[in-house]
């Protein structure tokens, strides 16, 4: 087999650096040389700040970055939730956390709806409930709604964080020209000097179209403020470098994996741009995925969770409360439950919800 | 929330209707609401999905009954794959286990090693990593050791083979019990909302009128609601899966059952064979353009491993599905709905999908459209991932000896199954969406069961020393063997189990 050997990167942010630290660690043989290509050219802006999803986490334990290491060096914050502000000033958290509590097979917003409780839905989302009150426990108690966190990163220390793990051979490019040919990338001048290699990654601030050409492969998009706020940036980043791992080439670079690279990249930026354009309040535009997705919930509450989907359940949830979406209706199942037991239970977990918050609430004052 | 579904009649019994009465009976319990089934002596079942797949253990599990009990009430026996006889070419066989091969090591699925190491002339065959496949052989069976994770019998996953008119009889005792009525009666006319389309009521030979909110079709091919009524129309998948008549007979049970079901490819279609308790279960699915049924139903003869005890059962059908499967206030399931051949099993599992999709869905008397679409969106990608796997087997064959496999070795695929099988000819990769039914293992053991080999294997395996991962895949060997051995024969564990009396 013509094994592909010589990684090049070029970029100078995290969607360079990622890559890099995650190459290494799934390639830790000798025998692969990653060498990253440092140029200010096409630069993607130090955000101060990035949202690292809870999916991070696998990230982090592939490159074995531990969490107080994230701490000690990239200032790492827990989040419950994705904050992010629309066009219109408004502020939309996507929760990384349920809902409530499902039971006897039904989801938690048919529940509520039957039980006629007046508490709002969003005072069920404990993610939510504890990042409006700035408080933090890593899991749920027991019985109480389930949630996930991820981070609030330094951008410049989880730089750092990353340029340690990859281990690259670095070098920065004072003067660079990319020499294209018939089958992707021939050679990247860099300083005078030429580099070749197997597979290119192009981590640069380019607006490509495709993502992955014959040995050119581009990190696409992640760049807005809306991927920024949603943790989409790093988010993208990962999930390329998970699916370029899955489809590991030869130097053959078989179209066949390449159309798929494609295919499930093409399939994840929609996802991302329904949801952008759901927060933005303007879905003029959007798939049909996302227009059935408006109207299945319009009618009953239910979400559809579509093929390689991004956001939980919760998180669309949100988005679509926050466009104005109200279900007319909910899952008859909810009917599988005694109504006058179902609203009490429905109390008593807002209660709990309630406790809980005053609990972290005493002991932060008493810390304090 | 007004407007309550109050009242659902099921047209039609056999399987798909009484799994659709017990479903709905045991998710609706207590929400006063109203099934009846009707359903008539003097009309026949089809009957001939007798053989599942795993999920059924999960329906099994939802409706709360008794594993065993189960067993000895439908004279089932266990099944822990598919043999498939002669279809990459007369003489070769391999089964479809269900349930993995070996176990992935370094970040790389089991296959992509075993391809590894295939190709530096490393011997033993995929299906020898199999514990699935290494049962059947043995004619072993016993449930999985769930408590014993690291055990290689934890991942033993099994369906069953049963009867189906036994299967719907448990079923509708089941159904009584929590209030269904059953009507006997053939439907004579159907009235409908003179502006809506909507089904107001059906009428039975004797005079009956029954109205309903809801009506789930399950009358088998003719769609007497779905499509005699509502005239969804059909879609025709004949040019992929071009067979097209079939003939079944029950035959004398003449060794001890063994614990999976056998296809067996003839000159214009296949042979099930559905060992059960009393009986084996045996039909041969042909196609008419190329065989007629007195050719048919003698090939069906001579192949019997036991004295027939019925007469030949003729079917005919076509193969696809309706344009929609739930329209207006009506909701096709089972043959009401699409036919696809049995060749995997999935005839009852469809039903299966198709009720939690229905609970998923439930509708009110309002009928939103979006839940609708969503409904019928949602099963014709189920129904077009069983065909892509379906027509797999018929297009990967080095079969060239009659007009019926010359066809079927240029029958144009499907663009999404192309996509699979190109993945796998080149570096071995099987890639799954989210929501298919036949994850990589099945894919694995019918592309390369069927003859397919990679042209290479994942480059990442390269990374691994070859030493070591020999000594890996030669420990995984021995306990899938071992574990195998330790299992009691399948009849034996029936025997001290569930045994019909």
């Amino acid at each position: 087999m013509n094994q592909l050997r010589r990684i090049i990167i070029i970029g100078d942010s995290i969607e360079a650096w990622l890559p890099a630290a995650y190459l290494r660690a799934r390639l830790p043989s000798d025998d692969y040389q990653i060498t990253l290509i440092e140029t200010a050219e096409n630069s993607i802006a130090n955000n101060g700040d990035i949202l690292a999803r809870p999916t991070s986490k696998n990230l982090h334990h592939t490159i074995e970055t531990a969490e107080h290491e994230l701490g000690s060096k990239a200032k790492a914050r827990p989040a419950l939730c994705a904050a992010i502000t629309n066009d219109k000033g408004a502020t939309i958290n996507l929760p990384f956390g349920n809902y409530g509590v499902d039971r006897e097979g039904t989801e938690f917003q048919h529940l509520w709806k039957f039980s006629g409780s007046e508490k709002p839905l969003s005072e069920f989302n404990l993610a939510l409930v504890m990042h409006k009150a700035s408080l933090f426990i890593p899991e749920a108690p027991k019985g109480a709604p389930a949630y996930d966190y991820g981070y609030i990163l330094d951008e410049q220390g989880y730089k750092n964080i990353l340029k340690s793990k990859a281990n690259a051979k670095h070098i920065m490019a004072d003067t660079l020209s990319v020499k294209h040919g018939v089958h992707g990338i021939d050679e990247i001048i860099c300083n005078d000097i030429s580099h070749c290699a197997d597979l290119y990654i192009d981590a640069r601030n380019i607006d490509y179209e495709t993502a992955w050409q014959n040995n050119h492969l581009k990190i696409i998009g992640g760049f807005d403020a809306f991927d920024h706020q949603s943790g989409m940036r790093l988010h993208r980043i990962q999930m390329a470098m998970e699916r370029l791992f899955k489809l590991w080439p030869d130097r053959e670079f078989a179209a066949i994996e390449i159309a798929e690279y494609n295919r499930l990249e093409a399939a994840q930026s929609v996802h991302m741009k329904d949801m952008n354009l759901l927060l933005q309040q303007n879905v003029q535009g959007c798939s049909d995925a996302l227009t059935r997705k408006i109207k299945l919930f319009e009618s009953r509450g239910r979400i559809a969770i579509e093929d390689f989907e991004i956001y939980s359940k919760a998180e669309w949830i949100a988005a679509l409360s926050a466009m104005g979406i109200v279900a007319q209706n909910y899952d008859r199942l909810a009917h599988r439950i005694d109504a006058i037991a179902l609203a009490q239970w429905v109390e008593q977990l807002h209660a709990a919800i309630a406790n809980v918050v005053k609990q972290l609430s005493d002991r932060k004052t008493r810390k304090h | 929330m007004s407007e309550q579904i109050k009242k659902i009649v099921i047209v039609g019994g056999g399987t798909a209707g009484w799994m659709a009465a017990s479903t709905l009976s045991h998710m609706l319990s207590g929400m006063d609401c109203d099934i009846k089934l009707i359903e008539s002596e003097q009309i026949g079942t089809v009957g001939v999905g007798e053989a599942t797949i795993p999920p059924i253990l999960l329906f099994n599990e939802m409706l709360g009954i008794d594993e065993n009990l189960f067993v000895k009430e439908t004279q089932a026996t266990f099944k822990l794959g598919i043999e498939f006889v002669n279809w990459k070419k007369i003489g070769h066989s391999y089964i479809h286990p269900f349930g993995d091969f070996g176990v992935t090591f370094d970040v790389r699925p089991f296959h992509q090693h075993w391809l590894n190491q295939r190709s530096k002339g490393y011997g033993r065959d995929l299906f020898d990593y199999s514990l699935m496949v290494q049962a059947c052989h043995k004619k072993k069976f016993m449930r999985p050791l769930r408590d014993q994770p690291k055990s290689a019998l934890a991942g033993i996953n099994y369906a069953f083979q049963f009867d189906a008119s036994l299967y719907a009889k448990f079923l509708r005792q089941y159904s009584e019990k929590r209030g269904v009525e059953r009507i006997e009666g053939k439907i004579e006319s159907v009235a409908q909302h003179p502006e809506t389309g909507y089904i107001e009521s059906v009428t039975t030979d004797d005079k009956r009128t029954f109205d309903a909110d809801l009506f789930i079709d399950c009358s088998g091919f003719r769609g007497l609601l779905i499509e005699q009524t509502l005239k969804t129309g059909y879609e025709d998948w004949s040019k992929w899966l071009p067979c097209d008549r079939a003939v079944a007979i029950p035959c004398e049970k003449i060794a001890e059952p063994i614990p999976y079901t056998r296809a067996t490819a003839h000159e214009a279609g296949w042979q099930w064979r559905i060992p059960l308790q009393h009986r084996t279960g045996n039909g041969h699915v042909y196609c008419s353009q190329y065989m007629d049924s007195d050719k048919a139903t003698d090939i069906l003869l001579e192949n019997l491993d036991g004295k027939p005890i019925a007469d030949p059962n003729h079917l005919r059908f076509t193969t696809g599905h309706r344009k929609k499967f739930w329209n207006k206030n009506v909701i096709a399931l089972g043959l009401a709905a699409g036919f696809m051949e049995p060749l995997e099993s999935t005839s009852i599992h469809l039903v299966q999908t198709g009720l939690a999709r229905i609970m998923s869905h439930f509708p009110n008397k309002g009928f939103v459209q979006a839940d609708i679409d969503s409904f019928n969106e949602r099963t014709l990608y189920e129904y077009e991932r069983v065909r892509d796997f379906l027509v797999l087997h018929y297009n990967l064959t080095e079969r060239d000896d009659s007009e019926f496999w010359r066809y079927c070795q240029n029958i144009e695929r499907p663009e999404t199954l192309d996509r699979k099988i190109e993945q796998f000819a080149g570096h071995g990769r099987i890639l799954e969406n989210g929501n298919d039914l036949f994850g990589t293992a099945s894919w694995l053991a019918v592309m390369y069961g069927q003859g397919i080999t990679p042209k290479y294997y994942d480059p990442i395996t390269d990374q691994a020393d070859p030493q070591k991962v020999n000594a890996v895949m030669e420990q995984i060997f021995s306990a899938i063997s071992n574990g195998a051995d330790s299992m009691p024969r399948h009849f034996d564990f029936i025997k001290e189990n569930c045994l019909t009396l």
